[in-house]
C-alpha cells in the first residue's frame, strides 16, 4: 500500500511581479525592452481553477525527457478532461505515477519520457485512476 | 426550495482522495490522540463498528489488520471542505455552512426537474474536482432537505446521489420510515422522551398535537414539526448564530506533572480561542479553565477542577484571554497530582457590532486589536505558529499522540491546505461545531 504525504502550502495572492512587455528572446538582451507593462500574480498565472488544483513534488526520473525532474513541483488540475497526449497523475497498482497518456481505440497506455522505462498498457480490469492532469511544472533552475 | 449537501463519510473520503488504495476497504479515522473512531467507511459500518468506538476495541469487531485505522488530519479535511463549500457557493443562493461536511442553500429554480439537474451536475463536479462523494437532498424546508439527503445517501440504487422530497404523498411515505432520532433538531433527551411514548418515527411525530409538543419540549420542537409538514420556519439567522461558547481542550499524550507544561498548554488553548473569536468577528467576556487527572490510573490520586474568570470588558485579544486563563489556572492548580486533560472555554460571546467601546479601556483595546490583526496577517501568510505568546514557543510535552499516519508515496508528495483566502473567495458563513477533537485544526 502506498499513499501520499500531504503538507500544508501557504499561498498568498498579494505578491505581484512586474511583467515585461516584450517576450524574452534568447538572443541579445536589449535594455530598452524592459518596459514594465503589467503585473503578474503567480497564483492567477498557475492556477486556473483553485477548487480543483493540487500541488505535488516529483520523485523519480521516468519523465526527464519531457522536462520533469525529481524535485519539480507539479500543478495538477483535476477539472481538465483527459485527452490523448496529456501528462497525467495516475494511480495504478497501489501508487501514484506521472506519465503521458496515449488514448486510442485500443484503450489507454501510460508513456514514460525516459528510455529506461517501458510503455505500460493499462489492463482493462486494473484499478486505474486518472487522478488529474498536470497543467504546469515549477522548476528551480539554480540548484 | 432548500437543499442540503452532505459529504459521505467525509474524513474517510478525504483520506481516499490521496490514497485510492483505501477504496473498497474498511477504514476508520481516529480522533486526536488516536482515542476513538470519528469516521467510518461503509465497509467499516458493515462490520458493525460503532461511531465513537474506542480504538482498542475495534479489534472486537473483526480480525486485527482487517480494518485500516488512520489518525485524523484535520488540516487536509478543512482544505477539501473549503473547496467543496466554494464550489457550492459559486452556484447556491445563501450558502449556510453548517459543519465541516454539510451546507444548506436555497435553490435558484421553481421547477423541480431543473433543480434536480443542477444538483446532479454539482455532485458530479465535486466528485471530479475534489474527489469526495457528496449526497444532496432538496425539499420545501431545511428539515425535510436533511431527511432527503439522508434518503439519497442510504439508497444504493440512486447513483445520482440526489433526492428531492417535494410531493406530499411521498413525503408522508418517507417520514413513516424515518426514525425519530434521524430528524434534525431531535436530540438525545427528546428522542428518549418521544420513544417512551411510542413515537418512534417522524410519521408518528407529525401527528402529535402542538399543545403536547409545547409541554414536552419548547417552541423549537413545534418548529421542527412544522418544518416536517413543509412549512418553512427556521430562519437563516437562527441557523447562523454565533458561537455561544468556544472550547479548546485536549487529552495529553501522557500524564503531566509539571505546572509549567500545563500552563503552556493553557496559553496555547487560550490563543486558539482568541483566534477563533477574531475569525468570526466576535469577542468574549468569560474565560473558563479546567484541568483533570486520569480516571484510568488507579495508582494516582485523582483531582479535577475548573474556574471561570470575568474579563473587565469583552475581548478577542490573545493576551487578555491568556492572562485571565492563567489567573483561573493558578486558582485551581494543585501540586502533587498528575494531569491528563486540560481545556479553555470562552463564553458570553458577542459580535463586534454589538459591542460598545469600553470607556476606560478604549485606547488600549484599539491598540491591541491592531496588534492582533497584524499577528493574524503574519500567521496567515507564514503558518499558524509563526507568532505566538512567549511561553508557547515550543510544542510541549502535551502534544497529542498520533501514530496512524499512512506511509508516504514513493513517487509523489502531495501538498494541500491552500490558503482559505484563495480557495474561498465567495463570502460564506462558517459555523463549526467545536468538539474537542477538531479544535486545533
Amino acid at each position: 500500500m502506498a499513499t501520499l504525504e500531504i503538507k500544508k502550502i501557504e499561498e498568498s495572492s498579494d505578491i505581484e511581479l512586474q511583467l515585461f512587455e516584450n517576450r524574452i528572446q534568447a538572443g541579445f538582451p536589449s535594455p530598452a525592452q524592459g518596459a514594465f507593462a503589467d503585473s503578474v500574480d503567480l497564483n492567477h498565472e498557475l492556477i486556473n481553477n483553485p477548487t480543483a488544483t493540487f500541488c505535488a513534488r516529483v520523485i523519480g526520473d521516468s519523465m526527464v525527457d519531457s522536462g520533469i525532474n525529481e524535485g519539480d513541483m507539479l500543478i495538477i488540475d483535476r477539472s481538465i478532461e483527459p485527452q490523448n497526449g496529456d501528462i497525467a497523475v495516475c494511480f495504478i497498482d497501489g501508487d501514484f505515477t506521472v506519465k503521458r497518456l496515449l488514448i486510442n481505440e485500443d484503450g489507454i497506455s501510460m508513456v514514460p519520457a525516459n528510455r529506461k522505462y517501458p510503455i505500460i498498457k493499462v489492463p482493462d480490469d486494473s484499478n486505474f485512476i486518472i487522478w488529474g492532469i498536470v497543467s504546469h511544472i515549477i522548476k528551480k533552475l539554480n540548484r | 426550495m432548500y437543499a442540503l449537501a452532505d459529504c459521505n463519510n467525509f474524513f474517510v473520503s478525504c483520506e481516499r482522495v490521496f490514497n485510492p488504495s483505501l477504496n473498497g476497504k474498511p477504514v476508520v479515522v481516529l480522533s486526536g490522540n488516536d482515542g476513538c473512531v470519528i469516521a467510518r467507511s461503509n465497509e467499516a459500518k458493515a462490520l458493525g463498528i460503532p461511531m465513537g468506538c474506542p480504538a482498542f476495541q475495534v479489534k472486537n469487531y473483526t480480525n486485527p489488520g482487517n480494518v485500516i485505522m488512520l489518525s485524523a488530519r484535520h488540516i487536509v479535511y478543512r482544505d477539501l471542505s473549503n473547496r467543496i463549500m466554494r464550489i457550492l457557493g459559486e452556484m447556491a443562493l445563501n450558502l449556510e455552512v453548517y459543519s465541516v461536511d454539510e451546507a444548506f442553500f436555497a435553490l435558484p429554480y421553481e421547477d423541480i426537474e431543473q433543480n434536480h439537474k443542477l444538483l446532479t451536475s454539482l455532485v458530479k463536479k465535486i466528485q471530479k474536482y475534489v474527489g469526495v462523494p457528496v449526497s444532496i437532498g432538496f425539499a420545501p424546508t431545511r428539515t425535510l432537505a436533511k431527511i432527503a439527503s439522508h434518503v439519497a445517501k442510504k439508497d444504493k440504487n440512486n447513483a445520482e446521489r440526489v433526492k428531492g422530497l417535494t410531493n406530499i404523498d411521498e413525503i408522508n411515505q418517507v417520514l413513516s420510515q424515518i426514525k425519530i432520532d434521524d430528524v434534525w433538531g431531535i436530540g438525545r433527551r427528546l428522542n428518549a422522551k418521544l420513544l417512551s411514548c411510542g413515537i418512534d418515527t417522524a410519521g408518528k411525530f407529525i401527528m402529535l398535537p402542538q399543545s403536547y409538543l409545547q409541554r414536552i419540549g419548547n417552541i423549537n420542537l413545534v418548529r421542527t414539526q412544522q418544518e416536517l409538514k413543509g412549512i418553512d420556519c427556521i430562519s437563516i439567522s437562527s441557523v447562523n448564530i454565533a458561537h455561544k461558547s468556544i472550547m479548546n481542550s485536549r487529552t495529553f499524550g501522557h500524564v503531566i506533572t509539571k505546572k509549567q507544561d500545563i500552563a503552556d498548554a493553557i496559553i496555547s488553548f487560550a490563543q486558539s480561542c482568541a483566534r477563533q473569536l477574531r475569525q468570526e468577528g466576535s469577542a468574549a467576556q468569560v474565560v473558563t479553565v479546567y484541568i483533570r487527572g486520569d480516571h484510568f490510573r488507579q495508582d494516582l490520586p485523582f483531582y479535577s477542577n475548573s474556574c471561570s474568570v470575568r474579563l473587565p470588558s469583552h475581548s478577542a485579544s490573545a493576551m487578555d484571554i491568556a492572562k485571565h486563563a492563567l489567573l483561573a489556572f493558578n486558582n485551581i492548580y494543585r501540586d502533587n497530582f498528575a494531569y491528563r486533560k486540560a481545556g479553555v472555554m470562552v463564553s458570553d460571546i458577542k459580535n463586534d457590532d454589538e459591542l460598545q467601546l469600553d470607556l476606560f479601556n478604549g485606547e488600549n483595546d484599539v491598540r491591541q486589536a491592531k496588534l492582533m490583526t497584524a499577528i493574524d496577517k503574519i500567521n496567515n501568510r507564514y503558518g499558524k505558529k509563526q507568532i505566538v505568546l512567549a511561553p508557547t514557543l515550543t510544542r510541549g510535552d502535551w502534544a497529542p499522540q498520533q501514530n496512524h499516519f499512512a506511509p508516504l508515496s514513493k513517487t509523489l508528495h502531495f501538498y494541500t491546505g491552500m490558503n482559505p483566502r484563495y480557495t474561498s473567495r465567495t463570502p460564506i458563513t462558517v459555523k463549526y461545531e467545536n468538539n474537542e477533537e477538531e479544535s486545533e485544526c
